[in-house]
């Protein structure tokens, strides 16, 4: 934590870069070992899911740090996807290298300009 | 008199001017026409029996001077007659001339090919006439067809065994173009930017139909333990 501090605070101290500007949030729920991955595939079923799953296959993918709040939620957004129906959702923790937890859903209707909402829920991860 | 003799026999025009000066028109002209329509005879006696014709045509007692006038404007389209001639023959050559590209447009325009034109069946003779302005060139032979390798432009005009033109090409003021292959070549570049066009506007219209457009979505997730 105090490392973090004083990383931000050499960020304040260089002042913003010319031409350009960067921020950092660093929210400290959110912070944790490895990524948690949102992958949106063009189809797909969940019970053929292949293991570890292929995320370059994916049309749409987003990657955090693998923290969640105090209600065990982690919110994402991904956009661009081409809309249709029968795509498939995947959010995948990634620790060390290895997919160690997961959730799918499938059958999703993507609507142009329209937005669906998705809750994945992973049962079972190791804690950090 | 042997001299006489020998004038008269070395010109066949000599007999026709007699006959002239009888006043006997209607015989004069169709001795001259005669004369004209001989392929054998070289092509400035023809043109002299015509000149022959016409003034015997255009003279006070003949009726035949419009019809002479037109086809002596036809078989020789650059020549002009002597603004010191008859008046009646001036201005009948003058209204053939003015009206000749009005009979030569319901005339068919033969075939033409990079190498020769060729007028239709039925044509016995053909006029070629090339260049600009006043250096124009003048080549008539007797058949159907005649030689265009090189000319880019040229007045042609084929005619039957009675000098009436049955095809024409292009005009003595405005020389069409021979350039059959470029013609060719257009029209392809002309048909082929055509289906690109609509190949290319297909291609739109496939994408904009088939781009289903985006969405996006708000994904939560939860972890349970």
């Amino acid at each position: 934590m105090r490392a973090l501090f004083f990383i931000a605070l050499t960020c304040i101290a260089c002042g913003p870069a010319t031409g350009a500007r960067l921020t950092l949030n660093f929210p400290a729920e959110l912070i944790g070992n490895g990524f948690l991955h949102a992958a949106v595939f063009e189809s797909g079923r969940c019970s053929e899911l292949s293991s570890p799953v292929s995320l370059e296959s994916a049309v749409v993918r987003e990657s955090d740090p693998p923290g969640f709040d105090a209600e065990n939620r982690h919110p994402m957004e991904l956009s661009g996807i081409p809309a249709g129906s029968d795509r498939m959702i995947v959010a995948i923790i990634e620790r060390d290298g290895a997919q160690i937890c997961r959730a799918c859903g499938d059958g999703l209707l993507i609507e142009d300009g329209g937005t669906t909402k998705v809750t994945l829920t992973l049962r079972g991860c190791p804690a950090p | 008199m042997i001299a006489l003799f020998l004038i008269l026999a070395s010109n066949p025009l000599e007999p026709l001017w007699a006959l002239v000066d009888e006043e006997r028109y209607e015989a004069a002209i169709d001795g001259a026409l005669t004369l004209a329509k001989d392929g054998r005879q070289t092509e400035s006696m023809r043109h002299q029996a015509l000149m022959l014709a016409l003034n015997a045509a255009c003279s006070d007692k003949a009726e035949r001077c419009n019809e002479i006038a037109v086809k002596l404007s036809d078989w020789a389209p650059l020549w002009r007659p002597d603004r010191r001639a008859q008046p009646t023959m001036v201005q009948a050559v003058g209204r053939a001339r003015l009206a000749r590209t009005g009979r030569h447009n319901r005339l068919p325009s033969g075939s033409l090919d990079d190498k020769q034109w060729c007028a239709p069946n039925g044509a016995v003779e053909v006029l070629r006439i090339s260049g600009q302005n006043v250096l124009k060139e003048e080549k008539r032979e007797r058949q159907r067809c005649i030689d265009v390798s090189g000319i880019a432009q040229a007045f042609l005009l084929g005619y039957d065994a009675d000098l009436t033109p049955v095809a024409v090409w292009g005009s003595a003021e405005s020389p069409a173009t021979l350039r059959p292959k470029n013609t060719k070549t257009t029209a392809s570049l002309g048909l082929v930017a055509g289906i690109g066009g609509v190949l290319v506007a297909g291609l739109v219209a496939y994408l904009l139909l088939a781009d289903e457009g985006s969405g996006q979505v708000q994904l939560t997730v939860v972890s349970t333990p």
